[in-house]
């Protein structure tokens, strides 16, 4: 047999290597998102990010608005987690303004924010699945992300850009009987996320496709200004809910993941673990919330003193930062988001080469990028 | 018909007269017959762009179920695509694409502008990197305004589109003195 | 978190003489000049336990005031922002690039050169990285007006920007 001919003969092939766009229309990037590939065969040689395709000049409206209008603006950055970005603007804006929220507002904040952020981490685990073709699981997170938005949609009236946690507080107490449903939606939840574990996590191709799949090491993650769920899959502990606790973190009882792989299975599944984490939060946050005011007293016609703030909030993707700029009228002087997405990409073509077109997908899908709050 | 000879016109008359003697014949063009079977069935190409694509996949899911309507089937590539639902922003970067997408399409076509951004840009119509409404650049079928409009709202957007496309004089733009 | 001042002090040494640096405890801030931004960023680094989230430039009279913002990990306590400003002209807006540095400075800086028109020096790839390719103008200056004509995205020739 000519084996050894043939190796020769495959030696002899002249090869070429051809460039391909991933994106920005493509069902597994997550919105508008281009990667141009380098390719020789299917494997990725280099891979370089081109985005804006979704820059809306978002911080540049903000200058042109008062601080209370551009507020609903805030929950389009990050569209998935959009009560935790308002979170952030508020933050921001309470510092620039020395407001102090109620403790009850506290409470129903993380109530909200928690719900969100389990929202959000079902919106990437099914993604991530239907990227690898798994679309039952996709509809069964899908379904069970529909029970919390029907809390969501209970307290603030909408189902996504909530425009709920606001500068002072919130905008409305619960409704009655909250607590009985929501604790009914959250046993659902843990059946159909157990449902959905036992469909997904041990299954031979989604294992294949990715353990030990775009493997980001600790100290590449912290070099590239990596956080939220990304770093904490790759074995470093950061969260700012027990790093700089904010609101009334501190009073709760909660774990935060950690695990060591790197890979973008530990990227999925330390999400799953995020979302028992958040149900833990909500409970307890139900429970323990006071009485009192939901709202502090913010004058309609609001004109902080000259200065400027920033304020840093755990988001599903990582730490959001606001920087406002005041020059003593009604409108911000700037407004800038510090976006855990748009750095968390930046290591996307360090880690891209050497991996096949179809690992890239997972990889891709498992870094839980949103590229509103990437394009602003 | 019972008066023989060939004629080209089938009136309502001719149909009931026919079921009166017991024969259900339905009558049509074979554009119609084909607008028929496609407001079926109608394929979107997956292009969402920014948050209104979270609720078109919601529209998509098991609660709202697009799939009973016959639409669920979202195609990446839009030369399998006969409908494009622009979810999101539509950006000055992005509308080449767009357009290059829409011309990709195989007629016939039909686009639904889902979205207070697709519609007129929305809350970022003033910005520099905004188009003001995709029906700049492509012709638009429905209208959905929301922000984001909900997976019913989408529902009923294909379920207007479908009525459009079995009768197209539905849409007829009217002129107001 | 460490105090302001302390690692202003504790960067002393590898600076060497002819770096300003102050610093501003109870905002968390060091101010430093432009020409010495690669070097006091440099310290930081060997220092160790900063992550690099943000470069921001705001575009004041005086000039572009930009500030780098660390996650400042060490030291005992919470972790905290330590934030790094830098004033770059407005005549010329020059300042040196630490992507070779802070490896998530690469398209932080992009952003700054895209929206607010500074340009980092001793790099390659200064590109735009939101606005298209075609764009003229740094929207974010405050000389960039908002309201624009409509036109159609396909027939824009290059006219002047709109400042």
């Amino acid at each position: 047999m000519s084996d050894s001919t043939t190796v020769e003969q495959e030696d002899a092939l002249e090869t070429q290597e051809y460039t391909l766009n991933l994106g920005p229309q493509h069902p597994s990037t997550h919105g508008v998102y281009r990667a141009r590939l380098r390719l020789n065969g299917e494997t990725i040689v280099s891979c370089e990010s081109i985005i804006g395709y979704l820059h809306r000049g978002m911080e540049k409206l903000a200058e042109s608005r008062t601080y209370a209008q551009f507020a609903p603006y805030t929950s389009r950055f990050d569209y998935l987690a959009g009560a935790l970005n308002s979170w952030g603007y508020a933050l921001a804006m309470e510092k620039l303004g020395g407001i102090e929220v109620p403790e009850r507002a506290e409470y129903l904040r993380v109530i909200v924010g928690e719900l969100q952020r389990i929202a959000s981490h079902l919106v990437m685990v099914s993604s991530m699945v239907i990227d690898l073709n798994a679309v039952t699981a996709w509809m069964y997170a899908f379904t069970a992300r529909e029970g919390i938005l029907d809390l969501l949609e209970e307290v603030t009236g909408s189902r996504m850009n909530l425009n709920y946690i606001v500068a002072g507080g919130v905008t409305e107490d619960l409704p009655e009987g909250f607590t009985a449903r929501a604790e009914k939606t959250l046993d659902e939840l843990k059946s159909r996320l157990d449902d959905f574990d036992r469909l997904v996590s041990g299954n031979e191709i989604f294992l294949g496709r990715t353990r030990g799949i775009g493997v980001i090491g600790r100290d590449l993650a912290l070099e590239y200004g990596m956080t939220g769920p990304n770093i904490r899959a790759s074995g470093e502990r950061l969260d700012l809910r027990k790093d700089a606790p904010y609101s009334v973190y501190p009073r709760f009882d909660f774990e935060v993941p950690l695990l060591s792989g790197g890979d973008s299975f530990d990227r999925y599944y330390i999400r799953l673990l995020e979302i028992h984490e958040s149900v833990k939060l909500v409970r307890q946050a139900l429970g323990a919330a006071p009485a009192g005011p939901v709202r502090a007293k913010v004058p309609r016609v609001w004109k902080p003193a000259p200065g400027e703030a920033y304020a840093q909030c755990e988001s599903a993707r990582g730490i959001q930062g606001y920087h406002l700029v005041s020059d003593g009228s009604v409108k911000p002087y700037r407004m800038h988001l510090c976006s855990p997405s748009f750095v968390n990409i930046g290591v996307l073509p360090v880690i891209s080469p050497g991996l096949t077109i179809q690992d890239f997908v997972s990889t891709l899908a498992s870094m839980d990028i949103v590229l509103g709050e990437i394009d602003r | 018909m019972a008066q023989g000879g060939f004629r080209m016109e089938v009136t309502d008359k001719d149909v009931e007269e026919l079921a009166a003697n017991g024969i259900d014949v339905a009558f049509s063009t074979v554009e119609k017959a084909l607008d028929f079977c496609r407001s079926n069935s109608l394929w979107p190409v997956t292009f969402g762009l920014a948050c209104c694509a979270i609720e078109m996949m919601a529209a998509g899911g098991a609660r709202y179920d697009l799939s009973r309507f016959g639409f669920e089937v979202f195609r990446p590539s839009p030369r399998q695509a006969d409908l494009m639902i622009i979810a999101g922003t539509a950006t000055d970067k992005m509308a080449p694409l767009i357009s290059r997408l829409y011309d990709q399409m195989p007629g016939p076509k039909y686009v639904i502008a889902m979205g207070s951004c697709a519609i007129c840009g929305g809350p970022f119509a003033d910005s520099y990197s905004v188009l003001r409404g995709v029906d700049k650049i492509i012709p638009v079928d429905v209208y959905v305004p929301g922000c984001p409009p909900r997976p019913e709202a989408l529902i009923d957007a294909f379920l207007k589109l479908r009525a459009k496309l079995r009768k197209p004089e539905i849409a007829e733009a009217k002129l107001h003195a | 978190m460490r105090d302001a001042a302390l690692i202003a002090e504790a960067l002393g040494p590898e600076l060497g003489g002819g770096v300003g640096l102050e610093a501003d405890s109870s905002a968390r801030e060091l101010s430093v000049a432009g020409r010495d931004l690669a070097t006091v960023l440099s310290g930081l680094k060997s220092l160790g336990g900063f992550v690099l989230l943000d470069i921001d430039a705001v575009d004041r009279p005086e000039g572009f005031d930009l500030s780098y913002r660390f996650l400042d990990r060490g030291g005992e306590g919470p972790v905290a922002v330590l934030t790094v400003k830098v004033r770059a002209d407005r005549g010329r807006p020059l300042l040196p690039s630490v992507m070779h540095i802070w490896k998530s400075a690469d398209v932080l800086e992009r952003e700054v050169w895209d929206l607010m028109g500074v340009v980092f020096e001793g790099r390659t790839g200064l590109t735009r990285i939101l606005c298209r390719d075609d764009f003229v103008g740094h929207p974010l200056r405050k000389d960039f007006a908002l309201e624009r004509p409509d036109r159609f995205p396909e027939a824009a020739e290059s006219e002047g920007g709109r400042a």
